[in-house]
């Protein structure tokens, strides 16, 4: 009898481990809401495990509404990433409509040092914070360390792994910032005014020391009335501002009206919000967003 | 000769006393709803002693105390391959802001960076104006957030001992920052 329960335990701890292995071996597939985090969990995860979208190419997160098919996606995940400080708050009602609405989640800016909303966003005293971290190289090196810590959590198999690959990207990422940087050969001084048509690109331009002082849109993605358009390009006037940074992939036609009555230069940048997910897809459009605030710096200098 | 007859309303003026009772009624019902059912904000009170990142820093600070926030984890990774923690010369090498010289270093204050015993960095800004000296406390533990002090007068020299109360004592302020995501979200998980 004493042998047979010997043997049972034997039996028991040799099996136990195995289904915890065939639990653990599936590669782990992992929900993201906006391309920035696709390429960031891509590039950590390297082909270890599987990045869904949760919206599919070519919708603007701005307007998104959720639709079936992508609810039910989420029901084949494991994890969904969330940037979690307002750029993706359809993600909570997804989850809470999928059939896993207890699924983990991963707030990638909850180690990040956030800014406060500007403009008519700025409600409630600084509590509403710019949700657009992922447009400046420290605040994205800060979130890929998060996404890396708590993937490690769940795939400790792949912890290490995944660390690696994200202090590799980090050093990349930093990489970029700096040959930006290194063109700026005399930093701009007080006297260069910055606005922004989108309230996005406060964390990018603060990589470079600078301050956005105005920003055009009255709201996130709204464009501003006739009236709002007018006090906006007085107030440009008045405050001497340099340089706008407009919006590359959601262009609108008042913004050549600015450039027109105000005189100031515009310079698109890209919000990384549009198109297809791609591993590289961050790398390649912060390099060209640093560029062009590179350009702006030197060309208009005081 | 007239008589005169008073009439008075069929309710007598009842019906101001029950629409002010019905209103006093659906007052305090709304008032016990909300007070059994309303959230309260947790508004998280930080101590004399320290600063909101997000509200109480100029824009070059905020920058800085980013930058310092990302380099407190390179710098721990960096102390752990090698046995002790990286001198100032080798995070420039890195090129890891803020210790790297560049545009952005120059627009924020021209910090000079030295490394100070028991893992810390003192960075001495150049121009009190734009942006206060910063000491960066590096904790040995990977869970623990990186420990970052401002002190905003020119006289920001080297501080005797990295405890809070030292710190404080010698006038520095530890730069805090909070998350709270569930402000523009419908409910959290």
């Amino acid at each position: 009898m004493f042998r047979f329960a010997r043997a049972l335990a034997l039996l028991l701890a040799a099996t136990l481990p195995a289904v915890a292995l065939a639990d653990n071996g599936k590669p782990l597939r992992i929900g993201i809401t906006l391309h920035p985090y696709y390429s960031y969990v891509s590039n950590i995860v390297g082909d270890k495990a599987e990045v869904v979208p949760l919206i599919p190419a070519g919708f603007n997160p701005h307007a998104y509404e959720p639709r079936a098919e992508d609810i039910k996606r989420i029901g084949s995940l494991d994890v969904v990433v969330l940037n979690g400080v307002g750029h993706d708050d359809f993600a909570d009602r997804m989850i809470a409509a999928s059939e896993k609405p207890d699924i983990k989640t991963i707030e990638s800016n909850a180690n990040v040092p956030l800014l406060a909303a500007t403009g008519i966003a700025a409600r409630g005293a600084g509590k509403v914070v710019n949700p657009h971290t992922f447009l400046s190289i420290s605040a994205t090196i800060a979130q890929v360390n998060n996404i890396a810590r708590e993937l490690g959590k769940l795939d400790p198999d792949n912890a290490r792994f995944y660390q690696q690959n994200a202090r590799a990207y980090a050093k990349r990422l930093r990489g970029l910032r700096a040959d930006a940087l290194a063109k700026v050969t005399q930093a701009p001084d007080a006297t260069f005014r910055v606005a922004t048509i989108h309230a996005a690109y406060d964390y990018l331009v603060r990589d470079f020391g600078l301050e956005v002082t105005a920003v055009v849109e009255p709201a996130h993605g709204i464009e501003p009335s006739p009236a709002q358009l007018k006090k906006t390009i007085d107030q440009l006037k008045a405050l001497d501002v340099k340089v706008i940074f407009s919006e590359m992939d959601f262009p609108s036609a008042y913004v050549e009206t600015i450039q027109r009555e105000s005189g100031v230069r515009i310079y698109p940048l890209t919000h990384i919000s549009y198109g297809e997910y791609t591993k590289d897809k961050y790398e390649v459009e912060m390099k060209r967003n640093l560029d062009t605030v590179v350009q702006a710096i030197q060309e208009n200098r005081a | 000769m007239s008589r005169a007859q008073v009439i008075r309303p069929a309710g007598a003026g009842h019906e101001t006393l029950y629409v002010l009772l019905a209103a006093l009624l659906i007052m305090a019902l709304a008032a016990g709803v909300v007070s059994l059912r309303g959230e309260r904000e947790d508004e998280q009170p930080i101590a004399a002693h320290q600063l909101d990142a997000r509200r109480d820093l100029n824009a070059a600070e905020q920058g800085l105390h980013t930058d310092l926030w990302v380099a407190a984890e390179e710098i721990r990774a960096l102390g752990d391959e090698t046995g002790t923690a990286p001198s100032v010369a080798a995070l420039a090498e890195e090129g890891l802001p803020p210790f790297a010289a560049d545009a952005s270093s120059q627009s924020r204050g021209n910090h000079q960076w030295t490394q100070l015993p028991g893992g810390a960095y003192l960075g001495r800004s150049q121009d009190p104006q734009v942006a206060g000296s910063f000491v960066l406390i590096v904790a040995q533990d990977s869970a623990a957030q990186p420990d970052v002090w401002l002190r905003r007068d020119s006289a920001a020299v080297t501080p005797d001992a990295l405890d809070p109360n030292t710190l404080i004592a010698a006038g520095w302020q530890q730069v805090v920052t909070h998350y709270d995501a569930g402000v523009t979200r419908q409910h959290r998980h």
